[in-house]
């Protein structure tokens, strides 16, 4: 990951799914992801990292390379949850997602159905501190 | 007017309150007493010696087949657990292993600090899953 | 299992749905197969042929006058397929499911033969049609699903003149996830453990839903101090439910000092859930004749002790919020739905309550056991999003009402009743349960056979939002959209289970 991250890193949270609504909770007063200078933005072009979470099936996946094609490099996926790191919870083929991971550099896997804030704050920490 | 000083007395109080965020990597937001983190393989007190006999109830009933048991029969018919491995790209925390658990050999530990960027890492076998839970692989 | 002690919930309209039953197997004499009672709704079984005349009985006929159109949701597992259309009326207590078997592959077909012909009854069964692509190409301006919990679950696809959208179609394309038999080969308490996921807002409700069915049917009352359990754990998830849906409005909003308060509020309650339930979002907590584990002493003493500080935020929140008048002015006269509108669409819960028409199933059909609880359902007025915000604002100090009562009364006694789980066996047969939860009334329609569920039909009530919210963005402006979808409170859990529409 390059070091220019450290001054700045900006991310986009796709994909729908019960992970959302843990990640967007460090946003508040009580975890205060802003003391690292990470922001959440709305535009793939100002992205420096897909946040990958909840639910796909064959259209979403699409869409979602879709907006990984239109960030600028240096780029990166983070994967959140059990239905990226597996399968889709209620459903029982894993094809698709096993291609997704092959076709996208994934920089960090956090575990969890749904993930604790704290257990998202690691993983972005831990891949500013690895640059 | 006497809005505009209402207001300015409300930030003022403000200014001195004690700061509710938590910091977090230097200190740890306290978890819920009973929360769900990964599984942890209890320890007998007097051998340290793991109490799992492997009996296998509880892969058999995992709703996301995260448990992987392999046991081995010795000569004088005692079992003895080889290899207990959860893979954590499956679990969904349900807790419902340590539920049906007869023995209760296996219990639900608070750490929840997981990610890692090799996807195999995530496969914690025996010896990982018997470490004390409050230790972590912690890099600052 | 003696009966005599585990008798099965008394019903209020028992009396009523036998009659009506009876009512209706003879106006429907020899149109339809079978009419069974099963728990809240009757069931009709008929021949596909037979739907239009069926319908159009149940509309039309002054004695029924079904003017709700529930919804419409397929079932397709190894044994059997059917279709399941839920309609109710208004004017009095009538609730039916139509159940069409189908055969194998015409499910498909039968689906959209079903819609077309429910389309001349109910306007809002236009939106299970299918559409053929050009059809839409007039539309000028696609909306790619959103970032925030709630939007991002459909296209939306508008004609717009200048700024103001003439023809909206809602497309839930991204959100067709399910596999029609997820619960095949499942056992119950993996059901139960998965299950939440359905609704994620507040995950204790589809649970509660589903253990209730089985409780029914196996004639099992649990214990008074499970039910308090269930009841502090219900108002708790509402709090928790009805702060994120403020949360979300002050966000579009760019309401910062609001949405950070919020933020700290909801992370109050759902600490209180972690201690008891062991997980913020997915509580796996609900067991078939009680609860999972035992609430401690300490654990109430938490709870009275956040209980005015949480009052008090939420005052200033709703403080803040009122007395500001460009939030007023924003909320002001957007997204009005009339009453005769709400409840043509199905719309249940407080979007329902805040366009006037006073329904709570908490209160009309005594739902685990609120009649010990003394609380008012707030009804609303004008039906506009201010309305909707308000009375999200009155039913959280309900809801603190009620967990002061609950912790009060706190029974003795056990928390589960005893059963053998593993080895559970059912007589054979089919249950329907409703559950009022955070969005509305919640539905589940099952079959079980000897051991395990054969069938599942999960209803969320955002379904129906939905759908009222593509037509009530018609004439408004561009800039107001998010906020209209986002103050009708669609849970996207309960979308991913719409089968059948259009493939690109």
């Amino acid at each position: 990951m390059p070091a220019i991250f450290k001054s700045n890193l900006n991310l986009l949270v796709t994909g729908y799914g019960c992970c959302k609504q843990d990640i967007f909770a460090v946003q508040g007063a009580l975890y205060d992801i802003q003391r690292f200078c990470i922001n959440f933005v709305n535009t793939p072009e100002d992205a420096d990292l897909l946040v990958v979470q909840g639910f796909y099936n064959k259209e979403g996946i699409t869409r979602v390379l879709n907006i990984y094609e239109r960030m600028s490099n240096p780029r990166g996926v983070i994967a959140v949850g059990t239905c990226v790191l597996n399968k889709n919870l209620f459903s029982k083929d894993s094809k698709l997602l096993d291609w997704f991971r092959s076709v996208v550099k994934i920089y960090m896997y956090v575990p969890g159905c749904p993930p604790r804030p704290e257990a998202f704050i690691y993983a972005v920490l831990r891949i500013l501190d690895e640059s | 007017m006497l809005r505009f000083i209402k207001n300015f007395f409300i930030t003022l109080g403000n200014l001195f309150r004690k700061p509710r965020t938590v910091v977090y990597p230097k200190e740890k937001i306290i978890i819920p007493d009973g929360s769900r983190g990964v599984v942890h393989l209890k320890l007998d007190p007097d051998s340290l010696d793991i109490i799992c006999n492997g009996c296998g109830r509880c892969s058999k009933i995992c709703p996301a087949d995260c448990i992987e048991i392999n046991k081995r029969v010795e000569e004088n018919s005692r079992i003895v657990l080889e290899e207990f491995i959860i893979d954590l790209n499956k679990c969904i925390f349900c807790g419902n292993c340590v539920d049906f658990c007869e023995i209760k050999a296996i219990e639900m530990s608070y750490r929840y600090q997981l990610a890692d960027d090799r996807k195999k890492n995530l496969r914690l076998d025996k010896n990982e899953l018997r470490k004390p839970s409050g230790v972590m692989r912690d890099f600052w | 299992m003696d009966n005599n002690n585990n008798k099965t919930y008394p019903l209020p309209g028992v009396v009523f749905r036998e009659e009506m039953k009876s009512d209706l197997e003879f106006i429907l004499k020899d149109k339809v197969d079978r009419i069974t009672g099963t728990g809240f709704d009757l069931l009709i079984e008929l021949p596909p042929e037979n739907l239009y005349v069926v319908v159009k009985e149940l509309k039309e006929n002054p004695r029924l006058r079904a003017n709700i159109f529930g919804g419409m949701n397929a079932c397709k597992n190894n044994k059997r397929n059917f279709l399941l259309i839920n309609l109710r009326s208004a004017y009095n207590d009538l609730s039916v499911l139509l159940k069409m078997e189908m055969q194998n592959d015409d499910i498909e077909t039968g689906y959209i033969e079903a819609a077309n012909i429910l389309e001349e009854f109910y306007k809002a069964a236009a939106f299970y049609k299918r559409t053929s692509r050009i059809a839409r190409c007039d539309f000028n301006i696609e909306i790619p699903p959103g970032i925030l919990d709630g939007l991002d679950c459909f296209d939306i696809n508008i004609y717009a003149d200048e700024d103001k959208v003439k023809e909206a179609y809602i497309d839930t394309c991204v959100s067709r996830v399910l596999d029609y038999e997820f619960y095949r080969d499942m056992k119950i308490y993996n059901l139960i453990a998965i299950i939440n996921r359905f609704d994620w807002k507040a995950g204790i409700f589809p649970e509660l839903c589903l253990c209730s069915a089985i409780e029914k049917l196996l004639q099992l009352k649990p214990t008074k101090r499970a039910r308090y359990i269930r009841m502090l754990l219900c108002e708790l998830y509402r709090i928790s439910n009805h702060i994120y849906f403020i949360l979300n409005i002050c966000n579009i909003l760019q309401y910062d000092i609001a949405y950070s308060m919020c933020h700290l509020e909801r992370e109050r309650v759902l600490g209180l859930i972690e201690t008891i339930t062991g997980s913020r979002v997915a509580p796996n907590f609900i067991r078939i004749g009680g609860v999972k584990k035992n609430i401690e002493e300490e654990t109430l003493a938490d709870i009275r002790k956040n209980l005015p500080l949480l009052f008090e935020n939420i005052r200033k929140i709703e403080k803040i919020m009122t007395e500001d008048f460009l939030i007023i002015e924003r909320l002001k006269n957007i997204g009005i739905i009339s009453k005769d509108t709400a409840l043509e669409y199905g719309v249940t819960g407080p979007n329902l309550r805040a366009s006037g028409a006073r329904n709570d199933l908490r209160k009309d059909n005594d739902f685990i056991s609120y009649g010990d609880l003394s609380f008012t359902t707030p009804v609303g007025r004008e039906g506009d999003c201010l309305e909707r915000v308000i009375i999200r604002f009155r039913e959280i100090f309900q809801s603190l009402r009620l967990v002061n009562q609950i912790i009060n009364n706190f029974p003795e006694g056990d928390y589960i009743k005893k059963i053998n789980l593993p080895h559970l066996e059912f007589q054979p047969g089919a249950i329907s349960q409703d559950i009022e939860c955070p969005h509305g009334i919640f539905k589940i329609y099952m079959e079980v056979g000897e051991k395990d569920i054969d069938s599942l039909v999960i209803k969320g009530p955002s379904m129906n939002s939905l759908i009222l919210g593509g037509e009530i963005i018609k004439g408004e402006s561009l800039e107001d959209i998010d906020l209209i979808l986002m103050s009708l409170d669609i849970s996207p859990g309960e979308i991913m289970n719409t089968q059948y529409k259009t493939e690109y």
